[in-house]
């Protein structure tokens, strides 16, 4: 129980809203321009193996962005996630530039812009140009590797077919033409922060592909996802394939099982929610409860190692809630480490081990169900449980039983 | 002399017209246009894909010119890109173009300017929480494209696509006027000889509403063949 099985250290997102310009020139020649919107402002959490956690908050606190940081589906803006003592996403301390797309094909263009040019105006050996160009190669990501070659190939094209006269032509052309991609106004500070870093010779990484290298295992973020299963809160289901599909499809595609391994597992997955007997219906003939449970199901198929849950239930009609918790709960007392966001407090009283409360973007509050419940020391963690508790005893007149109570904010 | 006197007076040839005995001669132009609508189907559909899911690309690169595709070739009309395909590489440049080839590639590439946009609607339709439930599974984002939100895509651009299908199959008339002798040319040829216009132009419709209506009917089959229980439903 005490082997830290993920851990996030500062994590923190921040959202770039747009500032509507008016008119389409204006937002040509001008800089767009961003407000920031703080969901999550620095979250550090250390989950151990075999450990239920339960995240719950008001709306809008950064419960589901959290969750969605630690497989990345949303990428932290910045801090740290490692699972199994690898780190999985992070920025490493140059990314503080924060190159952004545009930024980045900007500089590329820009660079091999200027080389071909220079090559054709000054009659540089192209041989030394391409040599230039090639030594930017380990700098960029692979997608844009692939660009290189063809407009490097393209140059020795253009190069074996042009005289002179076009050549410096050609030549003067795309030198102006590479400023002024290094130039466009909007990218200006990140292509010269860019171009700094490739002066001082720094690794630049695009936002969102780092890797660590240095630590053990893998950090191939897909790989990494198949070892986390992920529920959706509105199910999410591929609705072209029948229930048993849709639990083989990772197990054939990423785990690379052939049809039977895949579909024994998928069976055994779906009676381990109950549902083998519906294998071959679609999505849309099935409850939302039992499309819930379909979703559980997939994510379990992978083996994976830890469970995220991301407000399972919130999408269900009362009577369905039920069914679906009790696969949770039979799923939290066989061991699996389990991160559950969810408005529902009886439950969360019943089968977390810690209980985290996520409020304005950090942890407001953390302890053990008991402690959670029984004495809140924070004042918005007191005043979330009133209101959630008055709002049930005015929707449920008797003590409702744990697992069953509706509770949203 | 009335109106109506005026085809007896260039030749009574209406009594002994009858446009059934000559059928036979439409044998090899129906063939002429079933290949240039099969194969501009085809090429068309690949564009279409291809095009469709490079203007969803994350990458400019990528997306730029798909989108460059789309619009040059939706707004130019067809008639003017059957010409260059044919005169203009055969005369201009000096590329022999043989008048079959370069009204299917014509006709292929326009279609999958407008299949472009077609598939390109069809992947936005689909939400995207399929693909993040895809990408949490661990497939990457050209396996979720591929196993995932192409497969549902294609299922609702089913509709829009048998009318672009039917589309084709008109606009390969065009390819008459550059001598590939499909069911129009053969039709003019046959008005040219007997003028009568009417019966072999109704004649000529009749056949192209056979071929569309063959479309219509194996797209509507196809629609049948991969509906989805309890998804998509409105009757």
């Amino acid at each position: 129980m005490s082997e830290v099985l993920l851990e996030a250290k500062e994590l923190k997102k921040e959202f770039q809203v747009p500032v509507k310009t008016e008119g389409r020139f204006r937002r040509l020649f001008t800089r767009k321009r961003y407000d920031v919107l703080q969901v999550l402002k620095g979250v550090n959490v250390k989950i151990q193996k075999g450990e239920v956690v339960v995240v719950i908050g008001p709306s809008g606190g950064g419960k589901s962005t959290f969750l969605r940081c630690i497989n990345r589906l949303t990428e932290p803006t910045s801090g740290e996630v490692y699972f199994e003592g690898v780190k999985i996403a992070g920025e490493s301390p140059v990314n503080r530039f924060a190159l952004n797309e545009g930024g980045l094909w900007a500089l590329i263009g820009g660079v091999i812009g200027l080389m071909v040019g220079l090559i054709f105006l000054f009659d540089v050996s192209l041989l030394a140009g391409l040599a230039f160009g090639t030594g930017l190669v380990p700098f960029l990501p692979s997608p844009y590797i692939i660009g290189f070659l063809v407009i490097a190939f393209a140059a020795l094209g253009i190069e074996s077919a042009l005289g002179s006269y076009e050549k410096t032509l050609a030549g003067a052309l795309m030198v102006i033409s590479g400023l002024a991609m290094l130039f466009i106004l909007e990218t200006i500070p990140t292509a010269i922060s860019a171009a700094l870093l490739f002066i001082g010779g720094i690794r630049v990484l695009r936002r969102g592909r780092i890797k660590a290298r240095d630590t053990p295992g893998s950090s191939d973020i897909n790989e990494v996802r198949s070892h986390m299963g992920m529920v959706f809160q509105s199910f999410n289901l591929f609705m072209h394939l029948t229930a048993k599909r849709n639990v083989m499809l990772a197990l054939e595609k990423v785990r690379g099982m052939n049809a039977q391994e895949a579909e024994a597992r998928a069976l055994q997955a779906l009676t381990q929610v109950g549902l083998a007997e519906k294998a071959n219906s679609h999505p849309g003939e099935l409850s939302g409860g039992q499309q819930q449970r379909v979703a559980i199901a997939r994510a379990l198929a992978m083996d994976p190692k830890v469970m995220l849950f991301d407000e399972p239930t919130s999408a269900l009609d009362p009577e369905l809630i039920g069914e679906v918790l009790d696969v949770m709960k039979r799923l939290a007392n066989s061991g699996m480490t389990m991160i559950i966001v969810t408005h529902e407090m009886g439950f969360a009283r019943e089968v977390a081990d810690r209980v985290l409360f996520i409020d304005q973007g950090v942890i407001a509050e953390e302890g053990t169900p008991e402690e959670f419940f029984g004495n809140p020391r924070n004042e918005r963690t007191r005043q979330f449980l009133r209101r959630l508790f008055a709002e049930q005893r005015a929707e449920v007149p008797d003590i409702q039983p744990v697992g069953t109570g509706r509770a949203t904010p | 002399m009335d109106v109506w006197s005026i085809p007896q007076a260039i030749g009574d040839t209406s009594s002994q017209f009858n446009i059934l005995e000559h059928v036979g001669l439409f044998f090899n132009p129906v063939i002429m246009t079933v290949l240039i609508s099969v194969f501009a189907i085809i090429l068309g559909f690949g564009l279409g894909i291809v095009g469709g899911l490079a203007r969803v690309s994350r990458l400019r690169l990528v997306r730029v010119p798909a989108t460059a595709y789309v619009d040059v070739v939706r707004g130019t009309p067809l008639l003017v890109q059957l010409f260059l395909w044919y005169f203009g590489l055969t005369i201009g440049l000096g590329v022999a173009m043989d008048p079959l080839v370069a009204s299917i590639i014509a006709v292929g590439v326009h279609s999958g300017a407008y299949q472009s946009e077609i598939v390109r609607g069809g992947v936005n339709s689909i939400p995207k929480g399929q693909e993040e439930a895809a990408r949490a599974t661990g497939m990457t984002h050209l396996q979720a494209m591929r196993f995932v939100i192409l497969p549902q895509a294609l299922r609702l651009i089913l509709p829009p696509l048998s009318n672009e299908f039917v589309i084709v199959i008109k606009d390969s008339s065009l390819a008459s006027v550059i001598a590939v002798v499909e069911i129009t040319a053969m039709a003019g040829q046959l008005n040219g000889t007997y003028f009568q216009p009417f019966e072999i132009f109704i004649f000529a419709a009749f056949l192209y509403l056979c071929l569309t209506y063959a479309t219509s009917f194996m797209m509507r089959a196809l629609e049948r063949k991969y509906h989805i229980p309890g998804y998509g439903d409105r009757r």
